[in-house]
């Protein structure tokens, strides 16, 4: 797997993050970062390119682009998903969107995701952070994120995590409390909350709030698709999410 | 009425997935999302049903079957190919696992999620241990 980035310009001075999203529980990273790019008006800069992948391409403004993206607004991108990542195609994936990190000098990796909580409390959802360096620690606490402490994640975020804490750039994977097997806006909503506060930009919720019932009906074939590629791995040797 | 990012989103999702999902046009039913859990003494079914209020579902019970047919609160409207569709109900005929006790079947619905719990039979022919 490759990417193409034509559009980049050279490393900024100022913080760069890096956003990363695949449909996963509840399409957490699907639907926070999915509104993100939209709110912030981010730019498609490239694409990560696979042959194997969905032969799908998505359009905007008149040219093509295939389902995984690279976004830009300043010193904040965002590489999205709109197909779930397998496990063969885990691998790949992981070391593209490292090499890019390398390339463009990103000083941190974001990668929003849920956490299955079946008897979650809707009236105070929570989001824990792992971070794969210690720098992060800060970011955490200055940003209020409780600390995931014991739990065991399968599937191939679990292969995305494995490079991401092999890598030499510092990473903070948010897990949001949701419901597995329904995309969970109302999860989202907490996760763009949290990543609002640490890139440090203003997000507004207002558009997201009113449409998490369109955006549950809207998501229900990508859901059931990533169901089948995470049951898939569940039915060889995975083990069962558990979770403090 | 949809807004600026629901329509953006809605757009990603038609290029991926222009198949519908299995929904029903000609009766303009929609088919939820729905997901077993197997426990020791139970099975729980959920059943997805957002923009519902609980007082438009219906739960029937057939010898072996679920059927669960909700009304919208607001009909979903799925524009493709230059046509729109107006969808008022949700509607699944789901089979039920064996060996149940569908005498006692609770249901319970919260945060637009339908949850229908169903006892597994407990009773059968005792067997002494010598």
């Amino acid at each position: 797997m490759k990417y193409t980035d034509s559009k980049l310009k050279k490393s900024h001075k100022e913080p760069s993050i890096l956003l990363v999203g695949i449909p996963g529980p509840g399409l957490i990273g699907t639907l926070s970062l999915n509104y993100i790019i939209h709110s912030l008006k981010m730019d498609i800069i490239g694409e990560v390119e696979n042959p194997e992948m969905t032969p799908v391409v998505f359009i905007d403004n008149g040219e093509i682009f295939g389902p995984i993206r690279i976004y830009k607004s300043g010193s904040l991108f965002v590489v999205l998903s709109d197909t779930p990542i397998d496990y063969e195609l885990a691998p790949g994936f992981s070391q593209s969107m490292i090499e890019f990190a390398k390339k463009n000098e990103i000083d941190m990796i974001v990668l929003p995701t849920g956490i299955h909580a079946p008897n979650k409390n809707v009236e105070n959802t929570k989001t824990y952070g792992l971070v794969t360096n210690e720098k992060l620690d800060s970011v955490m606490y200055e940003n209020e994120i409780p600390k995931f402490l014991t739990g065991v994640i399968a599937g191939p975020e679990a292969i995305i995590l494995t490079y991401m804490k092999n890598s030499p750039i510092p990473s903070l994977i948010l897990f949001t409390e949701c419901n597995l097997f329904f995309p969970d806006p109302e999860s989202a909503i907490h996760t763009i909350n949290t990543i609002s506060k640490i890139v440090n930009r203003n997000i507004d919720i207002t558009e997201f709030k009113k449409q998490t019932n369109f955006l549950r009906l809207q998501g229900r074939h990508l859901m059931e698709e990533t169901l089948n590629v995470i049951q898939q791995e569940k039915e060889s040797t995975s083990p069962p999410q558990i979770y403090k | 009425m949809t807004s600026d990012f629901a329509s953006w989103f809605e757009k990603r999702m038609n290029l991926l997935f222009p198949h519908d999902f299995m929904d029903d046009f000609m009766h303009r039913e929609l088919v939820p999302l729905s997901h077993f859990i197997e426990k020791d003494s139970k099975w729980i079914l959920e059943v997805d049903l957002p923009g519902v209020n609980k007082k438009n579902i219906d739960v029937t019970i057939t010898s072996d079957h679920l059927i669960i047919k909700a009304k919208l609160e607001e009909s979903y409207r799925v524009s493709r190919y230059g046509y729109a569709t107006e969808f008022e109900y949700f509607n699944k005929v789901i089979g039920l696992p064996p060996h149940v006790n569908t005498k006692k079947i609770e249901t319970r619905f919260k945060n637009g999620i339908l949850t229908i719990t169903i006892p597994k039979l407990t009773a059968g022919k005792k067997i002494s241990v010598k």
